[in-house]
């Protein structure tokens, strides 16, 4: 069960339109290391994770990335607001317009669509939370990329709020990863499949 | 009296101290320094949204139900939504 609140993780006001910069952003909407993605890999990792404590987080992270894919949406929105059919060829825009218009779709800058091949929910704790750790890093290297080519501070202030809490999520998935360790066989030296190994009756 | 916009920024603030630490008790389940933290806020954030609801409108669905907020018209379609930028 979700809850909607009508406001925004951190607030977006964009006062200058870009499509050109739209269509870069575009794909932390719905690109391969985009939110939509985090927050589909988390939400359907966790009912096979055999922690509570770890399949908790997993629903409270893959939570925030759907707000995160709110003002991603948001700042597309804006951006493209009002453009002039001059101001589309310009950015490049007008291949997505035919299809889209100036709606907000999720794919990649290259124009790939979303797909969930882009994340993987694998059912093995330890595979899952590598995974984890590496879409962190993955998508704080695409708001890295995103930061060094776009100027307007008023794209840029939602954009570095995201990368910190790309950041903050790594922290929180690699602590969650070592308690886990903690809890396995000290005889599964190797650290494979936790749940599945166990015998039927005594899996979580 | 604060405006929409600086009571709106004092509810983002809140919320997301409480989001973060949600995330840091969830790996720290033990540590009394975050649960006090998190006691602490938490029933700030409940009075400014109820604050927020009867002077702007409802941001959450429970906000409707506050006895203030029982009247017509029914308001949860009416404010702008958060994407629309102005004092979002």
């Amino acid at each position: 069960m979700w809850n909607y609140e009508k406001r925004l993780q951190f607030p977006v006001r964009i006062r200058t339109r870009c499509p050109k910069t739209a269509s870069l952003i575009l794909s932390q909407f719905g690109g391969p290391d985009g939110e939509l993605a985090a927050s589909m890999r988390y939400l359907s990792q966790r009912y096979s994770m055999p922690d509570r404590r770890i399949s908790g987080l997993l629903t409270d992270i893959g939570t925030e990335e759907l707000a995160h894919l709110e003002m991603i949406g948001a700042i597309l929105f804006q951006l493209t607001r009002g453009m002039s059919t001059e101001e589309m060829e310009t950015a490049g825009f007008t291949a997505y317009y035919i299809d889209h218009t100036a709606a907000v779709w999720p794919a990649a800058a290259a124009g790939i669509p979303f797909n969930a091949c882009e994340f993987q929910s694998k059912g093995d704790a330890i595979t899952d939370l590598t995974e984890d750790l590496a879409a962190e890093q993955k998508a704080r290297t695409t708001y890295d990329n995103l930061l060094r080519v776009i100027d307007d501070p008023d794209v840029k202030a939602p954009l570095r709020f995201l990368r910190a809490r790309e950041i903050v999520h790594f922290q929180r998935f690699g602590e969650a990863l070592e308690h886990l360790k903690l809890t396995l066989c000290q005889k599964n030296c190797y650290w494979f499949n936790p749940s599945f190994e166990k015998e039927p009756e005594t899996r979580a | 009296m604060t405006n929409r916009t600086s009571l709106l920024r004092e509810i983002d603030e809140i919320s997301f101290a409480l989001n973060d630490l949600t995330l840091y008790l969830d790996t720290h389940p033990d540590c009394s320094e975050g649960l006090n933290e998190f006691a602490a806020l938490a029933p700030r954030r409940a009075a400014l949204l109820k604050e927020f609801s009867e002077r702007f409108g409802p941001l959450t669905t429970d906000c409707l139900a506050l006895p203030s907020m029982i009247k017509e018209p029914f308001r949860w379609c009416e404010e702008p939504a958060p994407w629309e930028g102005g004092s979002f």
